[in-house]
């Protein structure tokens, strides 16, 4: 079914919610390194933290506490053995330092650790299976929160929605919406038109950009005092991009314990270097991008893609700009609606 | 005697008992070689016969739920539907070519023939240390087809006839400094979850978690490869599972005395086919884990002693 009607409720237009499809949730007192397995095992980066009516149910039913994102647990923990530079080693102080670090927080429950704690007091956006709207789903998806008396925003990816009796029946993320937009059978011309006529990306005129020199420090500065949540990353003269790093990867490296070591590190080390899988050309049509988005044949989800164009001499990639899942929505939004308000920017 | 300025040709190291396959050839194909031959790693050639990667027993172990006799019967998948979906996700991975399933770039290091033994047997420890998983060293001919691998197993035969090195005592490991990068114990009791094991394994550079009581007494190790094999989404409540229930119990563990010589740990490589040896201490009855060492630990000590030398 086509996602054009704004007002139609969410159990109409996302079915799969009342099939009982199963959802990765913990509860308060589960512990760290469950979580993170529950991330890994899963490929999901959302897991909502439930505290349930009855603890010995496995029906999640009872007070959404907050959702656990892949950025909320990468700044409590250090980085993957396997990410550490070799180039950059680690003195022996700091390798025990993390030895007892990781003993001691893999088995803490998730509302002893004051991050999580914190975030357990903030109230959560969610959505009601039978009076929440389509509207609602591309609002809450849209737009970053900032909670009151909070110098941060929280941005929303996976949106859980309650049924009855506190009953949470499943999760609405950027992901399923993007798949409903990418209907063939319908607004095929938003569809089959490129990115570039559609004028769905962000010009690279417009956009933070860092060198693969530039550090580590300096990326996460930028994220913290903006609202987006990925830098492109280019070769020191800026002629080509070649890389891009996110929340995610630049918090990974920035724990304590590692914080002196990789601070000045540039990005180069980290940077996802650019690939089919998440780069597009502005000639792509829409539907391609956003099965860049969503591939078929694997569970990458990223949130934003380099907008590039290969370069036939050098087959490098100049840089044109970047395209993230709400620049699809807001596009979709003005296609099926020309002229009316959207979420991000009500009239 | 051993020539570790030889060259890997001259001293012999090379062999070529080892396991080969194609790019193209099955995910099956693979996973017969690491069950059945118990392959640590496979190397992968293209169609032209080219070096296109090493593919190691964790890659695929991940990639695939456990085996049904590795999971306690409690957690074993009962109901019908989810044992059918397991079956059909099985199958379909196990048809797949390698090369769609697992991305093999060209792993390095990989080294030629006329390499110095010592250079070679440090390039194998750095690269190991840097990957976590690859024990072999591919050697390339110069069309890049490959001419055979060392191996630490083979480069410990060539070793062993090193009397002044394989008779210095197990304890000179627990006398190196932490910066050489050797793993310590690192311990968890028998009530602890295989969610901790496989968090600690991901977090820090360690292959082994030794399981003692509260005395610190050694009761058995859990590896990175059970941890591995038992990890997967469909027998995620495996998570819980107490490493008493999975681990290698003490009687089935090679251990070393920190008095005895590097020669028991290079016989139990070669004669008894074991991948790791534990150095204890014991007291009045007791094994109180000092290091878990495996042959890659005995090449970079190896490294080591050439250097100070």
């Amino acid at each position: 079914m086509p996602i054009d009607n704004m007002e139609a409720r969410i159990d109409q237009e996302f079915p799969a919610l009342q099939q009982n499809r199963p959802l990765w949730w913990l509860q308060p007192t589960d512990t760290v390194d469950y979580l993170d397995a529950m991330m890994d095992e899963f490929k999901i980066r959302h897991v909502p933290i439930i505290e349930p009516i009855d603890p010995k149910s496995d029906e999640p039913r009872g007070e959404l506490k907050t959702v656990i994102s892949k950025t909320d647990l990468v700044k409590i923990l250090t980085p993957p053995n396997e990410l550490y530079p070799p180039e950059f080693p680690l003195t022996p102080q700091q390798k025990l330092q993390l030895r007892k670090f990781n003993q001691e927080i893999s088995a803490k429950c998730l509302n002893e650790i004051e991050d999580f704690a914190k975030l357990m007091t903030i109230p959560v956006k969610t959505l009601s299976l039978k009076n929440s709207k389509v509207k609602d789903v591309f609002k809450d998806l849209m737009n970053p929160v900032k909670p009151e008396g909070e110098n941060f925003t929280r941005r929303y990816r996976t949106l859980c929605v309650y049924g009855d009796n506190k009953l949470i029946v499943g999760t609405i993320s950027y992901t399923d919406v993007l798949r409903k937009i990418n209907d063939p059978t319908s607004h095929t011309q938003f569809l089959r038109e490129t990115i570039g006529q559609n004028s769905l990306f962000k010009k690279r005129e417009d956009l933070t950009v860092l060198t693969e020199d530039d550090n580590l420090l300096r990326a996460r500065r930028i994220l913290k005092e903006n609202s987006f949540t990925h830098i492109p990353i280019t070769t020191a003269d800026g002629r080509f991009v070649t890389g891009i790093v996110d929340d995610v990867i630049v918090n990974t490296f920035l724990h304590d314990i590692t914080l002196t070591q990789y601070s000045k590190l540039p990005l180069k080390y980290i940077m996802l270097p650019v690939n089919e899988r998440n780069s597009v050309s502005p000639g792509d049509r829409t539907s391609e991008v956003i099965e860049t988005f969503v591939p078929d044949n694997s569970k990458d989800r990223p949130t934003a893609l380099v907008v590039c164009t290969k370069d036939s001499d050098s087959g490098k990639f100049t840089f044109d700009g970047i395209i993230s899942y709400t620049d699809i929505f807001r596009g979709f939004l003005m296609f099926i609606n020309p002229g009316s308000p959207t979420p991000e920017n009500p009239k | 005697m051993e020539n570790s300025d030889g060259s890997i040709e001259d001293t012999k190291v090379i062999t070529n008992d080892f396991c080969i396959l194609k790019d193209t050839d099955t995910v099956a194909e693979a996973l017969a070689l690491v069950t059945v031959q118990n392959a640590s790693e496979i190397v992968i050639v293209d169609e032209d016969k080219k070096f296109a990667g090493i593919l190691t027993d964790l890659s695929i172990l991940r990639s695939l739920p456990p085996p049904a006799l590795d999971v306690p019967v409690k957690f074993r998948i009962k109901t019908h539907k989810f044992r059918k979906q397991l079956n059909e996700e099985l199958v379909n991975s196990l048809k797949k070519p390698i090369i769609e399933v697992f991305k093999l770039e060209k792993i390095k290091p990989y080294t030629s023939k006329n390499q110095r033994l010592i250079y070679a047997i440090d390039k194998l420890v750095e690269s190991y240390k840097s990957t976590s998983a690859i024990r072999v060293l591919p050697i390339i001919n110069e069309e890049e087809t490959v001419y055979g691998v060392a191996s630490p197993e083979s480069i410990l035969s060539h070793i062993k006839s090193n009397q002044k090195f394989c008779q210095l005592k197990a304890e000179r490991f627990l006398a190196l400094p932490e910066a050489s990068g050797m793993e310590q114990p690192y311990t968890l009791l028998p009530s602890d979850t295989l969610a901790q094991s496989r968090f600690a394994m991901k977090y820090l550079p360690i292959e082994h978690i030794t399981i003692c009581d509260r005395d610190g007494n050694l009761l058995g190790i859990v590896d990175k490869k059970q941890v591995t094999t038992l990890t997967h989404p469909m027998y995620f409540s495996l998570m819980g599972i107490s490493l008493s229930e999975i681990m290698k119990p003490i009687t089935k563990l090679c251990l070393v005395e920190k008095s005895q010589t590097l020669q028991e740990c290079i016989n139990a490589y070669l004669n008894l086919g074991v991948k790791e040896v534990v150095i204890v201490e014991q007291l009045l009855g007791k094994s109180y884990p000092k290091m878990v060492v495996t042959p890659i630990d005995i090449l970079q000590f190896r490294v080591q002693v050439y250097r100070q030398n």
